[in-house]
């Protein structure tokens, strides 16, 4: 038993070729860096407050020209932040909610109009319709800095400045899930369309039985990547939205005062945990899209 | 590092990878279950924490100092008859101890003796207003002299300017004659100078002598002398008519100044009505036959008069008003400031349930008491001497603009200031916060604070509040019921 456990140790160990041991501690260093910010903040977030003071002060207070410190493990952890965040600060979650319609309503309009709009460009062979997406990817490359103006204007003129609807609207018709839906229903084989037009279905059920289902990952993808764009959306809500209480989370840390660091510290943590819960439900589709959108014609 | 290498490698099953989806399905429902519920605790924290304060706006009026003070009720003081002096009482028809009502005979006098008395006053009343129209006619008089006075001196001040002038002009002429002899003695020098350089070798030709020169020499001696007399002689001029004009302007000066106030007719115009009033007190005494009455109700204290004696200028009785008592209470130095002659007062004795409205304050003198003050009440003899009671004194400040509860202003240190609400838009919505306005305090009473400082009428400030707030508070303004 021993004998064959070291020789099985043994094969293993020589079965790793040292050049693909060293070719994975760059990528390991790499996302090491990625993982710091991670780190310091869950560290930070169990800081209190003379802590984090003591440890920014020399690049926060007024006249010094130092460099902040930062450790990976508080002193003296307390959990102070998170309950004065989470019993202390009904504004937080006034936020947080404003945040969750803003992203969850703008996703169910997505499905509503984007699903559909994927759909038939795809299935379509009108020019019209080629014509039309171009115009669609065209309008999908502007960021939204260069439409700003023209979105403020728009905004204006119509009332909806200052309501949720201001960012709700824009997002919902959105270029971007159409996009990536259309990969994936473009790749559904024509021959199954034929074969439902023969069984005599109408466009209707062919829409819903065979695009729809067929087209799930490519919709679970927009949808994932639509959640973590709008729950993170900052540009939008800082220039449509006036009225303090309508603003979603994004808009809360840049609200905190340099003597609230600790709690600015936890509702990072807490407003990153949404994003965290939806990528790992969706993960699969979401690598599936990322693939999918990386794909040219 | 076998370990580690499987991990590193490791690939979870799909059905695994399933369960991660499902279990973060499950976890997001729970962050949002959990995040309704720290929702709901956090905005009862928030209520629970933020004080709730009840306020008022500030106002224009004034503020009412109210002093309240025991005191005890006093007989009044004696009033006093006054008669004519110098008279003769016949009867006195009252004895001390006596209760007498308005109008009760009290004493005659001879009248008899009035008569003579009245006319020695009329006599004297005449010669006074004699002597009044005669300063009266002086004073007119004195007024004339002095109009014609100045006129004749601005008429010598007229004629003077005008002879100066002419003398002047006089002085000047012999200048310039004086002037013309110089030079025409000069130019008969030079002539003889310039013949004698000329034709020097033919001195002794006999044109000009020794002689002639010496006199043209002491020609030109006596025009320059005669010069310089006649220019001391025009300036001596010049200052004897600048002299003359300053005496005439002066004389003028002196003319013009008024006498010094001749109060004559002013004493003698008091005089004349003291005898009136003496006069008066006759003409009513041999109108009533001599007879003296009771002005007041009350209690004959004190009897001067006498059957047969004459009368001095003091009072001849004294009567106790039996309807008016006075009420005397003490006062602080520091209540004295509100406490003032014709206020108004509340008062109630003891034992009593009402109070009594409509009485004013008498008097307020320095007590016997050091630094406290004697207030006196008149007030209606309704109960007993030594009766004690309350008596409550108010005063109404000056107007102000700005007055709010003294519950509202605070201190801090010596600067004063007050909490204003202000409402200010944040993430929860409306909110309401308090701010510090800091205020000059101008008085103060037990419950108002009249105050200057940037407040309007319309701001909301914090009267009262559960706990201590400061500046920059988050506040909560109770519902109106």
């Amino acid at each position: 038993m021993e004998v064959r456990i070291t020789r099985r140790f043994k094969d293993t160990f020589h079965s790793i070729p040292i050049k693909e041991t060293l070719l994975s501690i760059f990528p390991f260093i790499l996302s090491l860096m990625v993982w710091l910010p991670l780190a310091f903040l869950l560290g930070g977030s169990l800081m209190g407050q003379w802590e984090i003071k003591e440890l920014l002060d020399p690049a926060l207070a007024a006249g010094k020209d130092g460099y902040a410190d930062w450790r990976f493990l508080p002193l003296y952890p307390t959990l102070r932040p998170y309950v004065e965040l989470l019993f202390d600060s009904p504004q937080f979650f006034v936020m947080f909610w404003n945040s969750v319609k803003l992203a969850v309503g703008s996703l169910i309009g997505q499905m509503l109009v984007a699903v559909p709009a994927a759909w038939w460009f795809a299935r379509t062979r009108a020019k019209i319709g080629k014509w039309l997406f171009t115009l669609y990817i065209v309008l999908m490359l502007m960021p939204f800095q260069v439409t700003m103006v023209s979105s403020y204007l728009v905004m204006d003129k119509t009332g909806l400045m200052n309501t949720h609807w201001s960012i709700l609207l824009p997002a919902v018709f959105s270029t971007f899930p159409v996009f990536i839906m259309y990969r994936f229903f473009k790749a559904i084989p024509q021959a199954v369309i034929e074969a439902a037009q023969i069984d005599g279905s109408g466009s209707l059920r062919i829409f819903f039985d065979i695009g729809l289902p067929m087209g799930k990952a490519g919709i679970a993808s927009a949808m994932v990547l639509g959640f973590l764009e709008y729950w993170n959306l900052i540009e939008q809500p800082m220039i449509f939205l006036k009225t303090k209480s309508l603003w979603p989370l994004s808009l809360f840390l840049p609200e905190i005062t340099t003597d609230k660091l600790g709690l600015s510290l936890a509702a990072s943590v807490i407003t990153l945990l949404p994003s965290v819960i939806v990528f790992l439900i969706g993960q699969n589709y979401l690598e599936q899209g990322i693939v999918g959108s990386s794909v040219k014609e | 590092m076998n370990l580690l290498t499987t991990a590193w490698n490791y690939q979870p099953p799909i059905e695994i990878r399933k369960s991660v989806k499902q279990r973060a399905i499950s976890a997001m429902v729970w962050l949002l279950a959990l995040m309704l519920c720290f929702t709901l605790i956090s905005r009862a924290t928030s209520s629970m924490t933020v004080p709730i304060v009840e306020t008022d706006n500030p106002s224009r009026g004034s503020i009412t100092h109210t002093v309240t003070v025991d005191g005890v009720l006093e007989t009044a003081r004696d009033t006093g008859v006054v008669v004519a002096a110098d008279a003769v009482v016949q009867t006195v028809n009252v004895k001390e101890g006596d209760t007498v009502a308005a109008g009760d005979l009290l004493f005659t006098y001879d009248t008899k003796d009035f008569n003579r008395q009245i006319s020695e006053y009329q006599n004297e009343l005449a010669q006074i207003n004699t002597r009044i129209s005669s300063y009266q006619a002086q004073q007119t008089l004195d007024g004339e002299n002095r109009e014609i006075a100045i006129k004749r001196a601005l008429e010598d001040l007229e004629t003077t300017g005008w002879a100066g002038d002419l003398d002047i002009q006089i002085a000047e002429e012999r200048v310039r004659a004086a002037a013309a002899q110089v030079r025409s003695a000069r130019d008969n020098m030079d002539k003889y100078d310039g013949i004698r350089r000329s034709e020097y070798d033919d001195y002794d030709d006999g044109e000009y002598t020794e002689a002639e020169y010496n006199a043209f020499r002491s020609e030109l001696r006596q025009a320059q002398i005669a010069y310089d007399e006649a220019v001391i002689e025009k300036e001596k001029v010049l200052a004897e008519k600048e002299k003359a004009i300053l005496d005439a302007e002066r004389t003028i000066e002196d003319t013009g100044r008024p006498d010094a106030p001749d109060s004559s007719i002013d004493l003698a115009r008091l005089e004349a009505q003291s005898i009136n009033l003496k006069l008066a007190v006759l003409y009513e005494a041999v109108a009533n036959n001599g007879e003296i009455y009771a002005p007041i109700d009350g209690i004959v204290t004190r009897v001067e008069a006498g059957a047969g004696k004459r009368t001095t200028s003091e009072a001849a009785l004294f009567i106790n008003n039996a309807e008016a008592m006075d009420f005397i209470a003490e006062v602080s130095k520091e209540e004295k400031k509100y406490v003032n002659a014709g206020n108004t007062v509340t008062m109630r004795m003891v034992g009593e349930t009402k109070d009594i409205q409509g009485l004013s304050i008498t008097s307020v003198q320095p007590s016997s008491t050091p630094n406290a003050y004697r207030v006196t009440i008149e007030m209606p003899a309704d109960y007993l001497p030594g009766t004690s009671g309350t008596v409550e004194i108010k005063q109404k400040s000056k107007t102000y603009d700005t007055v709010v509860p003294l519950s509202a202003l605070h201190a801090d240190g010596s600067q004063y200031y007050v909490l204003r609400v202000i409402e200010t838009e944040t993430s929860l919505g409306m909110e309401c916060f308090a701010e510090r306005v800091d205020v000059t305090l101008q008085e103060k009473n037990e419950t108002y604070a009249a105050v200057t400082g940037a407040l309007s009428n319309d701001d909301e400030i914090i009267s009262s509040a559960g706990s201590s707030i400061t500046d920059g508070d988050k506040v909560r303004l109770r519902e109106e019921e």
